[in-house]
Formats: C-alpha cells, sequence, structure tokens
C-alpha cells in the first residue's frame, strides 16, 4: 500500500498555496478532510471513504515509523477531489514545515515513553514521561530505572510536553457555532440581557432542536458533543467541563475527558456545573451535597456582567440558602465573577472559593468586543489568594479553544494590567489551578507519577515553555494524550494511535494531523463508533436542514470550522 | 379585621373580558373534565365535595381528596418542579428535575384510567435544558423556560415552532388559546404580556408596562374588577391597581403564588413568616382581608411562577408549603379556619386543581 498521498490541492484550498508538505496516510479509513466541517467530498486517492456505519470496518494495521515525513515538502498535484478545507477566510498561516516528532522504537502496546522538555508545569527539565496504561508512572529527567521503560514504545518528541490542558467552562453543544451565528448588537451590562436578541434566540432554538430539546425528534447532541470536545483536542485540551446535557449519556464518554459527566473514565463524578442561579431548593441541594461528598466542586455563574445587578448574584447566593452561606464554600467555583469588588473577593478568599475566568466572553458580552477592562480583576483575586482557573466559555466571541482564550488572557493582562501575570501563571490556570477548581487535582492537571496519562506536546522554543504554549495553535500541537491513548497529533507518530478501528487524517493549518474519533463498540445508540467526517457530516447536515426549515430568518449554517488558522 | 380602600381600576393591556379568566377557566374545568361516577366516599359530605387535587410528594405525584387530604394515587417521579393539571385533556403534566437541577423534562400522566383515578404511565413530552414552568392550553402546552435564557415556547409534538424571547412569568393566567403573564424584565422593570398559543406558536404578542411593581417576588391574579398585582414593599403587603396602590398591614418579606378563589377574593401565600393571606375587593372599591400564620416555610422562588394554592370553591383553600398541604376554609367574612382533620398524606407544593 502506498502510504504517501501528496494533497496540495488541500493547501491550496487552505490558503497556504506556496508551501505544501506531505501529507501520509497510513491507517484505515483514511478520510482526509479540512478543517472547516465539510464532508460530502473527503475522499482521497482511491475513492475510499468513511463508511457509513458507525463502527469503522476493518482493522487498521498499525503503522510503521513515520519519520520519514519530516521536514518534507512538495508541490506534486494529488487527489483532485479533496475537500475544501478551513474556510476561515483570514486564515494567514505559515505553511513552513515544523520538526516532527518521531517514533524511535516500537514496543509493547500501552507503554510509551515521550522524551522532550517536560512542564510539570510547576518546573520544567529535558526528561522523559513514562505512560503505562491510563496513567503516568514516571516523570524524570530519566525514567530508565522504571521497569515498565524497557518494553515502551519511544517516541521523540522533538517538542515540549505538557499535561493536558483542562477546560473548566464550556457550553459545549454550542460549540457548533460561533460569533458569525450571533454577536451581540451592544455591550451589555449583565447576562440576563443579551438572551433577549432575537438572533441570539433562534441560535438557541436551533441548539435545542439539534439536541432534541423540547418536542424535537432530532438527536444530534452526541455529534455536537463530539464536535465540542474535538475543538478541544485539537487545541490540547484533555478535559472538559462542558455542561451538556441531558446528562451523563454514554457517547460522552469518549474522545475527552467530561469531568462533569459521569463518563469520565475518572470512576465517579463529583463535578456539579450551575448555569443558572440556582433555587432554594437546588441550592440546599448543593449544600447536602457539599456534606456528604458528593460534590466536590461547584461551577456556579455568578456576577456575570459589569453592573449592580450582576453583582447583586454573589450576595443572593449567601442567602438562597436555607443555611446562610454554606454556598460560600471551597468547594465553589464562581464562574466569571465579572462584577466582584474587593469585598467579595475578600470573602471569596476568606471562604477558600474558587475563580474560573472567561476573558473574551466578558469582552464580547460586556465590552462591545474591544473594551478589555470588562472583565474580572483577576490580579485582585490572585492577590487575595483566589485560585483562578482560565477558560473560554464558548465559542461565540469566547475563544474557540483554550489556546485562543491564552491569548486573550495575556492581551487583557499586557493591555489593561501591566503585565501581571507570568505565562507560567497563565499556563497553570489551564493546568493545575484548573484541576484545583474542579477538585480533581489529585487526577490531573499535572505530569507527575500516579496521574492520568492525559498530556499534550508542542514544537517552539524549550527554553520559554510557557511562552511556547502561549503562542501555540492547533497546527503546533503535535501529540495530544487522553488516558495514555493518543488521540491527536502529527501524522509521524500515527503508528501510537489505537489501531482499530483506526483513524483518520485531516489539515489543520497546513499541517497533516491524525485524529482518531471513532471507537471500538460504538452501535447506533451510543455512537461511540463515528467518525469525525460523520460527525461533521451530520451536524452540517443537520444545520442545512434546520434552516430549510425557515423558523425564523436566521440562518446558521455552515458548520463553524474546527480550527481557526489565523 | 382590618379594612382597606381600594380605587378599582385595570391595567393597561388587561382587557376586562379577561378579568375572569382565571376563575372561570377553573369553574369550566371542574364542571367539564370528567363526569365519572366518583367512587370514593370518604371526600363526599366535607367541605371540598368530591374535589381532587394533584401534588408532588417526596418522591413523585399523587392525586389527593381535597375534603379530607388522603391520597387517593401516588406514582414515582423525579424532583417534581412544577405541576399542572390539563383537564380537557385528562392529563397531569409536570416538569421533572435531574438529579442536578440542570435539566429537566415535561411529563405528561393520564389522571384517570379504565379503573377509576390513577396515574398512568409517564409520557415524555419535552426536554428542557433548563428550568420550566408549563400552562395547557386548548391546542398545546405552553413552556416557560429559562434555558440559556428566558423564553416561552410551544410545545407541538416532533414540530419545531420559533421561540418567543420573553421573561419568565410570575404570574399567568389564560383564557382560551389566550395568555397573559406578568412578567420582569431584565431592567428590573414589570410588563404585562399577552399572546396567543396555537400550534403554529405565538401570535398577536403584545407587552404593556406595569409601574410601580418593586419587588421580585410580585404577583398578579385576575379578578372582576382587574389584574391586581400584588406587591411588596418596605416588607408590607401591596396591592396595585394601575397606578393606585393599596398598602394591607401584614408583614411579608416576598409572595409565594396568589390565586383568585372567587371573582372577588384572592388567596396570597406569603413567606417570611408563611402566611395565607386571603383578600376581598368589594363592590366600594373597598379591600377586605384576613390572614393566617403557617408554620412551615414556602416552596417558591420569587423568579419563577409557583403553584402553592388551589381554590376549591370560593370557600375554601388547599395552601402548599414545602413540606404539607393545609385545607383552610374562608368564611363568609373572610374568616380562616385550618381544617384540623385535613390528612397530612404526603402532599406538598406545588400543587393544582381542583378535579372532580
Amino acid at each position: 500500500m502506498d502510504r504517501r498521498v501528496l494533497l496540495p490541492l488541500v493547501l491550496l484550498l487552505a490558503g497556504c498555496a506556496e508551501e505544501g508538505t506531505v501529507v501520509t496516510r497510513d491507517a484505515l479509513p483514511d478520510t482526509t478532510e479540512g478543517v472547516d466541517g465539510t464532508t460530502g467530498d473527503a475522499t482521497v486517492e482511491d475513492g475510499d471513504s468513511a463508511p457509513p456505519d458507525d463502527t469503522l470496518a476493518g482493522d487498521a494495521p498499525l503503522a510503521e515509523t513515520s519519520d520519514e515525513t519530516a521536514g518534507e515538502t512538495t508541490g506534486e498535484t494529488g487527489a483532485s477531489d479533496a475537500p475544501p478545507a478551513d474556510t476561515d477566510p483570514d486564515a494567514a498561516v505559515s505553511c513552513a514545515p515544523t520538526p516532527a516528532p518521531a517514533i524511535t522504537k516500537t514496543g509493547v502496546a500501552g507503554k510509551f515513553l515521550l522524551q522532550g522538555t517536560v512542564v510539570t508545569p510547576d518546573t520544567f527539565f529535558v526528561g522523559e514521561v513514562l505512560v503505562e496504561g491510563d496513567t503516568i508512572t514516571c516523570a524524570a529527567a530519566s525514567c530508565a530505572s522504571m521497569p515498565g521503560a524497557a518494553t515502551a514504545t519511544v517516541i521523540d518528541t522533538r517538542g515540549i510536553i505538557f499535561p493536558g490542558l483542562i477546560d473548566t467552562h464550556n457550553h459545549i453543544l454550542f460549540d457548533i457555532f460561533d460569533e458569525t451565528d450571533w454577536a451581540p448588537t451592544k455591550a451589555y451590562g449583565n447576562h440576563n440581557q443579551w438572551p433577549a436578541e432575537p438572533r441570539y434566540s433562534a441560535m438557541v432554538d436551533a441548539k435545542q432542536y439539534l439536541n432534541g430539546e423540547g418536542t424535537s425528534t432530532w438527536d444530534f447532541g452526541c455529534e455536537m458533543e463530539k464536535f465540542g470536545e474535538l475543538k478541544g483536542i485539537v487545541a490540547g485540551t484533555t478535559s472538559i467541563a462542558g455542561s451538556a446535557n441531558p446528562a451523563n449519556r454514554s457517547c460522552y464518554a469518549s474522545l475527552a475527558r467530561t469531568v462533569d459527566q459521569s463518563p469520565n473514565d475518572l470512576g465517579v463524578d463529583t463535578v456539579q456545573a450551575a448555569t443558572l442561579f440556582p433555587t432554594k431548593t437546588s441550592a440546599d441541594g448543593v449544600c447536602a451535597n457539599f456534606a456528604s461528598a458528593k460534590t466536590t466542586a461547584y461551577l456556579i455563574h455568578i456576577a456575570e456582567g459589569v453592573d449592580t445587578s450582576a453583582l447583586g448574584e454573589f450576595a443572593k447566593l449567601g442567602t438562597i440558602t436555607t443555611t446562610p452561606e454554606c454556598l460560600y464554600a471551597a468547594q465553589t467555583t464562581i464562574v466569571h465573577g465579572t462584577a466582584l469588588g474587593d469585598p467579595e473577593l475578600t470573602t471569596m478568599a476568606a471562604k477558600g472559593m474558587k475563580l474560573t475566568w472567561s476573558p473574551r466572553s466578558n469582552v464580547f458580552l460586556y465590552g462591545g468586543g474591544t473594551d478589555l477592562t470588562k472583565t474580572t480583576n483577576v490580579p485582585l483575586a490572585l492577590a487575595k489568594g483566589i485560585n483562578v482557573a482560565l477558560a473560554p466559555d464558548w465559542s461565540m466571541g469566547g475563544s474557540q479553544n483554550l489556546l485562543d482564550e491564552l491569548r486573550f488572557a495575556d492581551k487583557v493582562d499586557n493591555t489593561v494590567w501591566g503585565n501581571k501575570l507570568t505565562p507560567k501563571m497563565l499556563v497553570e490556570m489551564v493546568t493545575t489551578r484548573a484541576a484545583k477548581n474542579l477538585a480533581l487535582d489529585a487526577k490531573i492537571g499535572s505530569l507527575a507519577a500516579g496521574k492520568k496519562a492525559d498530556l499534550m506536546v508542542i514544537g517552539g522554543d524549550a527554553s520559554a515553555p510557557y511562552d511556547a504554549l502561549l503562542a501555540a495553535t492547533p497546527r503546533e500541537v503535535r501529540l495530544v494524550m487522553i488516558g495514555g491513548l493518543a488521540l491527536y497529533g502529527d501524522v509521524a507518530v500515527k503508528a501510537i494511535a489505537p489501531a482499530a478501528p483506526g483513524c483518520e487524517t485531516i489539515d489543520v493549518c497546513c499541517a497533516s494531523k491524525f485524529v482518531c474519533v471513532a471507537e471500538t463498540g460504538g452501535t447506533t445508540t451510543n455512537k461511540l463508533g463515528q467518525t469525525y467526517a460523520q460527525i461533521t457530516g451530520a451536524l452540517s447536515k443537520a444545520l442545512t436542514d434546520y434552516d430549510a426549515l425557515a423558523l425564523t430568518a436566521h440562518k446558521f449554517a455552515p458548520l463553524t470550522p474546527l480550527v481557526r488558522c489565523k | 379585621m382590618v379594612r382597606a380602600l381600594l380605587v378599582v381600576c385595570l391595567f393597561t393591556g388587561c382587557a376586562p373580558h379577561d378579568a375572569n379568566a382565571q376563575a372561570n377557566a377553573h369553574a369550566n374545568a371542574d364542571a367539564d373534565a370528567h363526569a365519572h361516577a366518583d367512587a370514593d366516599a370518604d371526600a363526599e359530605g366535607k367541605a371540598g365535595g368530591t374535589f381532587r387535587f394533584a401534588a408532588a410528594t417526596a418522591d413523585g405525584v399523587g392525586i389527593f381528596d381535597a375534603a379530607t387530604g388522603r391520597a387517593i394515587v401516588r406514582a414515582p417521579a423525579l424532583p417534581v418542579d412544577d405541576l399542572v393539571l390539563d383537564p380537557e385533556r385528562g392529563r397531569l403534566l409536570t416538569f421533572e428535575l435531574d438529579a442536578d437541577d440542570e435539566m429537566g423534562r415535561v411529563v405528561a400522566r393520564s389522571f384517570w384510567t379504565a379503573a377509576g383515578w390513577g396515574l398512568g404511565a409517564p409520557l415524555q413530552l419535552a426536554a428542557v435544558d433548563g428550568i420550566a414552568r408549563l400552562l395547557p392550553v386548548p391546542s398545546a402546552v405552553v413552556a416557560f423556560e429559562d434555558a440559556y435564557g428566558p423564553r416561552w415556547h410551544v410545545l407541538v409534538d416532533g414540530r419545531p415552532r420559533a421561540s418567543l424571547p420573553a421573561p419568565m412569568p410570575r404570574a399567568v393566567w389564560s383564557s382560551g388559546d389566550q395568555v397573559h403573564a406578568l412578567t420582569q424584565e431584565p431592567d428590573a422593570s414589570w410588563t404585562t404580556r399577552s399572546a396567543r398559543a396555537t400550534e403554529s406558536g405565538f401570535h398577536a404578542t403584545t407587552a404593556a408596562p406595569v409601574p410601580g411593581l418593586v419587588h421580585e417576588s410580585a404577583r398578579a391574579v385576575a379578578l372582576a374588577a382587574g389584574v391586581v398585582a400584588i406587591d411588596v414593599v418596605g416588607g408590607a403587603l401591596v396591592l396595585r391597581l394601575a397606578e393606585r396602590t393599596t398598602p394591607v398591614p401584614v408583614a411579608v418579606a416576598e409572595i409565594a403564588d396568589a390565586r383568585a378563589i372567587s371573582p372577588t377574593r384572592a388567596a396570597i401565600l406569603a413567606g417570611g413568616p408563611t402566611r395565607l393571606i386571603v383578600v376581598e375587593l368589594g363592590s366600594s372599591g373597598s379591600v377586605s382581608f384576613a390572614s393566617l400564620r403557617l408554620d412551615e416555610p414556602t416552596r417558591a422562588d420569587p423568579r419563577f411562577l409557583s403553584r402553592a394554592l388551589v381554590a376549591v370553591g370560593a370557600a375554601r383553600v388547599l395552601v402548599a408549603t414545602a413540606v404539607r398541604v393545609h385545607a383552610v376554609d374562608v368564611g363568609p367574612e373572610l374568616q380562616l379556619l385550618r381544617d384540623a382533620s385535613f390528612r397530612d398524606d404526603g402532599a406538598r407544593a406545588p400543587i393544582d386543581g381542583p378535579l372532580r
């Protein structure tokens, strides 16, 4: 089998005409497509396309070492039916090849030794991370003394190894949209105001209907969830609190960890997320859950906005419960807290409460998209000792992914606060500090023996790894591993990905990446066998079909891109 | 007994022909819903006659006898956040929450079976990613949702309908397919909204400001004299008609629910402490009232419509708190007398009725 297919047309369509790169095609089924979610003509080379079944047929052969592709460029003409790639008209990305990781030794299944610059993230060093099963068993300058190291597959990452990023605040079912689907018509004062906009309401109607809410008989909730997870994974996000409903669907078990749902591969779900201000009954229930340890992390939207109405929610949170202030507790993370001032942050610090910051969404909704001051006073919160995480909220005006959000947070810090937040602090907000907000820091958020093998590898300047992460885009993400499974990365290391039912190859801003979406055991009910092509195809068609119902004048097709290359 | 004068007039946009809507709707429902013979001898001869009511229980829902409080039938359910009878279709509608209270489902159960009173198998009508309050109308069910923003939906099997962006109602009343609601806007002002709810969605929507309302728990009832808004100002109850206010000297912290119990009387459940207050509008514009202290807390959230009161005729009110239901008889002179024989058989808020 010819393992190489040259796809310069993909690159041309992606606005990357000046340079090409080699796309390796080595596992089945090999649907190659652009990252805009468009499907239907994703066949390459020989007319193969993703099988229509939920499960992929056949065993995918384990590829040989693919280091051969590193650094190669070509301009030859490839398949003529390549799909359209990233449709972002503003896309402007260098297509220069980047050093690719390499598999230097093939070992037994389920054991991987990753070599590179290890960012724990408290510190960084040149070293190794040993993964055995779903667990990290060593993160050190050398793991050679570990029994498992001798039989592990060795990957020279030629890059920087980070813990997988943690998204503590997302409304993941809305990630099929972006700001082209809705943007506020003005700067608002609080979160009760903008939902009255007709286009926003129409968009929520669309989300509801696709998700089977109301009396809808459609059900694309699994596809919506998985598309949102994929948006995170390509940016190195391995855990997401996505507030998806209905809760705990079996399809949520695939791809990224859905840390606020029971299918999170952590054995237990003790994260409770709330998008609505709680009723008294609900709030009392949360306090009871605190007492019984059923809930160890309560993520509650409070004080989202910049006016007194938003601010007043914090005081109400203290009085809504039968036992006053029982939600002023270390288990509680205030999501947004944009309106909070010194008194409220002082209370939060005294009670051990935590904070999740979503600056881009704040500025989008309350700062007219440009006023960077309309966000949470994070320097003050940090000065008081509050644990702060960073998260994108959703795709509409919020960042497309955590990497985008990191850059936006850095911009806010540099512009408004005079660079009080170091790159390391920002990285901690999406790793260790994020894990603390979820009360999952014993399991995820850092590279250490005993932690879940959730990690990412990026390229960049290894001597300044925190800065490198702030500069990274999905193109620079070379490998993403969740629970010891390589689910995304450079095709050069595709061989370490799960062999069955197989992975797909996609173009991400001129870089050829593998993505493993389908899982074995898929059924029409749990949809675990769906490929990326099937997911995006279904969502694209659903949005088009929904628009055709013409319930309002507002349209929501096409599907938002998986990645923006700008 | 304290009496106070009230100038009677109507809110803008609340037509006089709607004024009796709530009371008439109940009366009509009572008269038409079920001609079935009542086999429940326990219900006879009490103040409640053969009326029934539906209520939540600790672990589900039930149909109870309005005279004795005795449970007639129970059924398990997820935590019930709203409950309303749909007599024309012979079913009980509930909004039930999932474990984390962040998602719920609209469920219908037939309340009449071949064997008599019963609760049929639950049928999920809709899923809601948030909170909902329900109102049956002739052609559909209206769901007032707070799910990534407040919107009103017409639920029609399998068919998408554009929603109406509008705040969650604090009070609703209907006449046929005309739905009226008291809502608080995002800027904290108050509005009465009206719309015609049909299978194809909402039509002829109107909104009119209601000046002067203050408290976030404000409610409204439609009486013969017009729509009366019920407010809390300075810790005291206040009735409002248009721009005229009438203080009622009863200390309250918030309003949990308010219902018309006759064309001239309204029952009000207030919190802090829990009180049942019955007001009567006299033909001369006077207001009479009486109040009765109750021991248990209310189950209400000021932001959402709540169902804690059921009028069983003009002379008996069922009052649901967070933990039980009381029966209170209302005398001709507004004397309020708790029926000590009324059994605590597990019913609690929300409640709706009556049925017979």
